[in-house]
């Protein structure tokens, strides 16, 4: 499975956007250039990471604080345990795409 | 005299936690007590049930190898994140030691803004002074076991100090696994919680390991301090390798309307001796103490209890229930004291043991003294076997004879599970039971 993020330059450095992929919410970043794509539903409770606080490589979770590495879907802080799945990004021409490790 | 257990092999530990000074000298004075003490020789009332004849203490040692810290949680090894988090596990604070030492250590950043500490006891140590001064060994130890206990505060490792400020409330728990590596070790880890004036928190403490190929020891140390108002759920899993010996003297001092409600729940171990204090120190204070336990093979389970209400209108409830399969045997033994002072006190002690096989025993010993005239006091404890009755019923709608029984036993501890209020120790206590159940009985 894959779907459409958006254009290249739509998702600035620093930005987040959230799209669903085969019926999951995946937070996409843009992390000085490159992209980064993890599921967006806090693993602690419902809240979507895609609106959470960007710092460097982590994003930290708008409802309770708890972080996760983008690239790797780690967590950095509590009250998470559990890290997110991490998603493939792809970039072809000027379109960003988001795709499960199906392809 | 013992050769491994040394000055110096402490200086190796604090030198390795650098740990103050002070603290290092609370050590020393630990050791001249656990040197000046003898060890019980079974003649004692408090130690008649309980062989420690065969306990050789320099068999383990107490300076495992060092183990580094881990950065990251996901990249603990999963057996031992298993312990710490199950399947559902948020937390507010998260501790994880293996052998010696505490690799992983966290903090829900926010609660560190608003003046919780949460570390490795020799680190708080140095970086909270006053407060871990203030808190360690004030709630004493009970004589009969005070020669484990120092050997405990000599020689801890790793553990943890938790302070909850004033007012502050934490809403998921607060998580530390102690795990064993490998056989001959001696691991010794303390825990000391301070939840300040109408303070929350829940502290889950699961000691596990891999299968060892041979004794370990382990014992552990737990004081909890409940100012006025506060309220401390401590609850602890205690899932060794059926090789280990397990020690742990647990201490509360609950002040004035403070509540403090604790687990003690005992699968693994060879032998476990696990002894649980509440000291009822201001008036209105509150304890509820919880046991489990479940015996297989040739396990040997000793609880000791003691609630002692020192104040007015003090309330404890101990309700500790096990069941025993194999030739394994549980001793329960535990005092109700109620000083001259503590008009209006209601204290209640329960301990219901279920046989499951010819070859298990249990010995259960509930004491009572009372010093003033106006308190309710109940204690009642029991030995039985599954109710012949209701197993033929159960049958008779189609079950057969063992799945009868599972339901029984389970049903049986689902009253202490149902007290339990954080689902998740709920889970895990009828997984662990689950699993006991499906062990072979060796009778």
């Amino acid at each position: 499975m894959r779907v459409r993020v958006s254009r290249v330059d739509e998702l600035e450095p620093g930005m987040a956007t959230r799209v669903i992929l085969d019926g999951t919410a995946v937070a996409v970043f843009n992390i000085e250039g490159s992209f980064y794509a993890i599921g967006d539903t806090c693993t602690h409770e419902e809240a979507s990471l895609s609106d959470g606080f960007i710092d460097e490589d982590t994003v930290e979770c708008p409802k309770h604080g708890a972080v996760f590495h983008i690239p790797t879907g780690e967590v950095r802080a509590l009250p998470a345990t559990r890290p997110e799945p991490v998603y493939r990004t792809r970039v072809e021409g000027n379109e960003l795409f988001v795709e499960d490790h199906d392809g | 005299m013992t050769t491994r257990y040394t000055a110096d092999a402490f200086a190796r530990l604090a030198a390795r936690a650098s740990e103050p000074a002070w603290l290092t000298e609370r050590r020393e004075e630990a050791l001249a007590r656990f040197d000046a003490l003898a060890w019980p020789t079974g003649q004692e009332e408090d130690w008649r049930h309980t062989d420690l004849r065969p306990l050789d203490i320099d068999a383990f040692d107490p300076v495992p190898a060092q183990h580094e810290p881990v950065a990251v949680l996901d990249a603990v090894p999963s057996a031992i994140k298993q312990a710490a988090i199950g399947r559902r596990g948020d937390r507010d604070g998260l501790a994880i030691q293996v052998d010696a030492d505490v690799v992983h250590s966290r903090l829900r950043p926010a609660l560190e803004e608003k003046g919780v500490v949460f570390a490795p006891l020799s680190q708080a140590a140095g970086s909270h002074p006053d407060l871990v001064q203030e808190a360690l060994g004030r709630a004493g130890v009970s004589e009969s076991d005070e020669k484990i206990a120092a050997l405990t505060h000599a020689f801890f490792s790793g553990g943890t100090f938790l302070y909850v400020p004033r007012g502050v409330a934490l809403e998921l728990p607060v998580q530390s696994v102690r795990w064993i590596t490998r056989a001959g070790l001696a691991v010794f880890p303390r825990v000391v919680i301070v939840a300040d004036e109408g303070a929350e928190v829940t502290y889950i403490d699961h000691y596990g390991s891999a299968d060892l190929a041979g004794p370990v020891l382990a014992a552990a140390g737990v004081e909890i301090y409940a100012q006025q108002g506060a309220r401390v759920s401590y609850f602890a899993l205690q899932d060794w390798a059926q090789t280990a010996w397990h020690f742990n003297v647990q201490r509360a001092l609950i002040g004035r309307d403070a509540t403090v409600r604790s687990l003690a729940a005992t699968f693994g171990a060879k032998v476990s001796r696990s002894r649980v204090d509440c000291l009822l120190d201001g008036q209105g204070a509150t304890s509820e103490m919880l046991g489990l336990y479940f015996g297989d093979h040739d396990q040997h389970i000793d609880n000791r209890s003691l609630q002692d209400h020192r104040a007015p209108y003090t309330t404890s409830d101990l309700y500790y229930k096990g069941a025993l399969k194999g030739t394994s045997r549980s001793v329960y033994s535990g005092l109700v004291h109620i000083g001259k002072g503590a008009q209006k006190s209601d204290a209640q002690q329960a301990n219901r043991n279920l046989l499951l096989s010819e070859g298990s025993t249990a010995d259960p010993k509930p004491f009572l003294e009372i010093e003033a005239n106006d308190v309710r006091c109940t204690h009642g404890v029991s030995v039985g076997r599954p109710d012949r009755e209701v197993l033929f019923y159960m049958q008779s709608r189609g079950l057969d004879a063992d799945e009868a029984e599972r339901v029984f036993v389970k049903g049986f501890f689902q009253e202490v599970i149902d007290r339990v209020h954080v689902p998740e120790t709920r889970a895990t206590l009828e997984e662990a039971i689950e699993e006991e159940l499906a062990l072979e009985d060796v009778s």
